[in-house]
């Protein structure tokens, strides 16, 4: 794939919603992802970012739009063959399978009988950039959260996808992997013109480490934008009900530190009748 | 260059770990074959090894009548019957355990057992005034029932969709269904009959004759090109039905293909020589320690130790009480050869 290519690539979404169960989880969400971009998905619990991400990943059924533009037809590749590379959010393997066979399965589509000389060294490339080389052939059953984490999303990663979506790949993992992990995944980005979505907590890493972030809450897509732009001390007051308090750090840039969640009172029976 | 090498090292614990798995699957089926070789040889008649080894050479119209009766119409169908029902049994109930994740699911899990008895039962008592022969008659039976089973429970299964759950909450329903209805028939039978039933439900390789292994040979060749398919795609079912559809896979469909598939084999099996439970539930577990789970050697690995139980347990049982076999050997046997 050439770099002309890569740069204009996009998902953009119009009046993207999803019912669940009767209830409309998410509703109106206009999105323009640019290729070659980490975009951060961030907001409260319960905000619809998972849902987003599913349905972005054509993992829900949902209404309106998405549309993916900008593969140019000279790679031969029409929209409909974009390659998704999706990690949902954290669950509990009870496979015994080894990190190289989970990687390996990164590839279902390509695996003929014999595992081919190349997929066995993508395999290989992606234990070694993520230092997975102790645990290599460890049934994925012995291994912690944070690396079983790391190894489900470097078997995305060996899709090669053109849209990768993850849903909290840092919630299990240490700051050094955190960054890591996130700096793996720009990287990518920039490499090869893919579209990259990660739904993250953590607001520091989202604004220092992502390019764009959109702010969910209440099943809508509140801001989107620079880090700077969108998680302003007010937006992120309002959104979390939390107090900030805002430092200069050594590079001179201010940075909001939340110190306490702002607790409503709680409503009583008497009050609600 | 420290990097080169510990790739190099990765890719030759991966070759090495496969290249391990294919030899121990090679030995497994080396353990099988010599296991056939003592079925093959022993028996109440008493034939030398020489003689079995003569009568395997003259073919079925070899001279010695009596040899080759033995050899080619009794104990090769039903030593070919034990490798084949333990093949299919035992690559269900992997599926099953697969699909299912559940490692105590196994091919009966979801009432094809119960619904073969009543469809034999069925047979028995009523198959009588039929024009077919009864050794047509009540397998055919019992396997038209084991695909009705299987109907009910697939369109359950369609109707309110092909999860773990609902499959098994859809199998015990079915389970019970035929249970009952088997049972109604037993209490109904004349002690003669009753016998017959009883007999039939333990699962013996005595009823095996060349048209049962030929049929069940057939619908496992048949199946084969799918289970060979769907070994990479079961293996990713393993990371769950989240990570599995995320891989691009339709994990309903194939659960619905693989339901159909252990149908299809364990109706095959149990339709001509009985319900034999176990090897369903072991052999899975018997391969997934030996090999693992990459579905690519545990399905070959589960189908040979399947066989490899079946056929133990015959060598056992005629090791056991020889005289009992031979005793029995013509009019209805006893639950003691019950594999
Ligand atoms: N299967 C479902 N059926 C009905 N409602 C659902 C379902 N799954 C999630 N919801 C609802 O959708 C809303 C958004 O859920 P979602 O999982 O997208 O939140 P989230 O932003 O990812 O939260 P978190 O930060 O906790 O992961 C929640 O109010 C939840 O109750
Ligand atoms: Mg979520």
């Amino acid at each position: 794939m050439s770099v002309s290519d890569a740069g204009n690539r996009a998902l953009k979404t119009r009046g993207l919603g999803v019912q669940r169960g009767g209830k409309t989880i998410i509703a109106g969400v206009d999105l323009t992802l640019s290729g070659g971009l980490v975009t951060a998905v961030v907001g409260p619990n319960g905000a619809g970012k998972s849902t987003l991400l599913a349905a972005l990943a054509g993992a829900l059924p949902c209404a309106g739009e998405i549309v993916l533009e900008g593969v140019s037809t000279a790679s031969g590749k029409s929209p409909a063959t974009w390659r998704v590379g999706y990690m949902p959010q954290a669950q509990t393997l009870r496979t015994r399978l080894t990190v190289l066979e989970v990687l390996l399965l990164g590839r279902r589509e390509q695996l003929g009988w014999r595992v081919s000389d190349m997929d066995l060294a993508m395999a290989r490339e992606m234990v070694a950039h993520f230092r997975l080389e102790a645990i290599s052939d460890q049934p994925m059953t012995r291994l912690s959260g944070g690396q079983q984490q790391m190894v489900l999303l470097a078997q995305r990663l060996m899709r090669e996808p053109d849209l990768l979506i993850l849903d909290e790949p840092t919630s299990a993992l240490d700051l050094h992997h955190q960054l890591a992990v996130l700096d793996r995944i720009r990287a990518y980005a920039r490499r090869t013109g893919a579209v990259v979505v990660a739904a993250i907590h953590d607001l520091g890493l989202a604004t220092r480490n992502c390019d764009r972030v959109a702010l969910v809450h209440g099943g809508t897509v509140r801001s989107f934008g620079e880090p700077e732009e969108v998680l302003t001390r007010e937006m992120v007051g309002d959104v979390y009900r939390v107090e900030l308090d805002t430092y200069r750090n050594s590079l001179g840039r201010s940075v909001n530190i939340p110190v306490s969640a702002v607790l409503e009172p709680v409503q009583t029976e008497n009050k609600s009748a | 260059m420290a990097w080169s090498m510990t790739q190099a090292r990765a890719e030759d614990a991966y070759r090495h770990a496969t290249a391990r798995k294919a030899a121990q699957l090679g030995a497994a089926v080396l353990v099988l074959v010599i296991l056939v070789l003592v079925d093959l040889a022993t028996g109440p008649s008493g034939m030398s090894i020489a003689d079995v080894w003569t009568a395997l050479l003259a073919g079925p119209s070899g001279e010695d009548r009596a040899a080759a009766t033995i050899l080619w119409q009794l104990r090769l169908p039903q030593t070919i019957m034990g490798i084949l029902v333990g093949g299919c049994l035992g690559i269900a109930g992997l599926q099953m355990q697969t699909i299912l994740d559940n490692p105590l699911a196994s091919p009966f899990t979801l009432g094809f057992s119960a619904s073969a008895g009543f469809g034999a039962a069925l047979a028995i008592m009523f198959g009588n005034f039929a024009w077919l022969p009864a050794y047509l008659a009540v397998p055919l039976s019992a396997f038209a029932m084991t695909v009705l089973a299987c109907f009910i429970v697939y369109v359950i299964a369609v109707w309110r969709g092909a999860t773990p759950e609902m499959l098994v909450l859809a199998g015990i329903t079915v389970l019970f269904f035929f249970q009952s209805l088997q049972s109604l028939l037993q209490f109904m039978a004349s002690p003669e009959v009753l016998q017959q039933i009883v007999f039939w439900l333990f699962g013996s390789m005595l009823k095996a004759t060349w048209t049962s292994v030929t049929v069940c040979g057939v619908i496992m060749i048949a199946c084969l090109p799918i289970i060979v398919r769907d070994s990479w795609n079961l293996t990713a079912l393993r990371l769950g039905d989240a990570n599995a559809a995320s891989l691009g896979l339709n994990v309903r469909a194939l659960r619905k293909r693989t339901f159909l598939t252990v149908a299809l084999l364990t109706s095959a099996a149990v339709s001509f020589v009985g319900t034999i439970g176990f090897v369903g539930l072991i052999a899975p577990h018997v391969g997934r320690a030996l090999v693992g789970e990459d579905h690519r050697y545990g399905l070959p690995m589960a189908a040979v130790s399947g066989a490899i139980i079946l056929i133990a347990a015959s060598v056992i049982g005629k090791a056991i009480s020889p005289e009992r076999l031979f005793r029995l050997a013509s009019s209805p046997p006893s639950p003691a050869f019950q594999c």
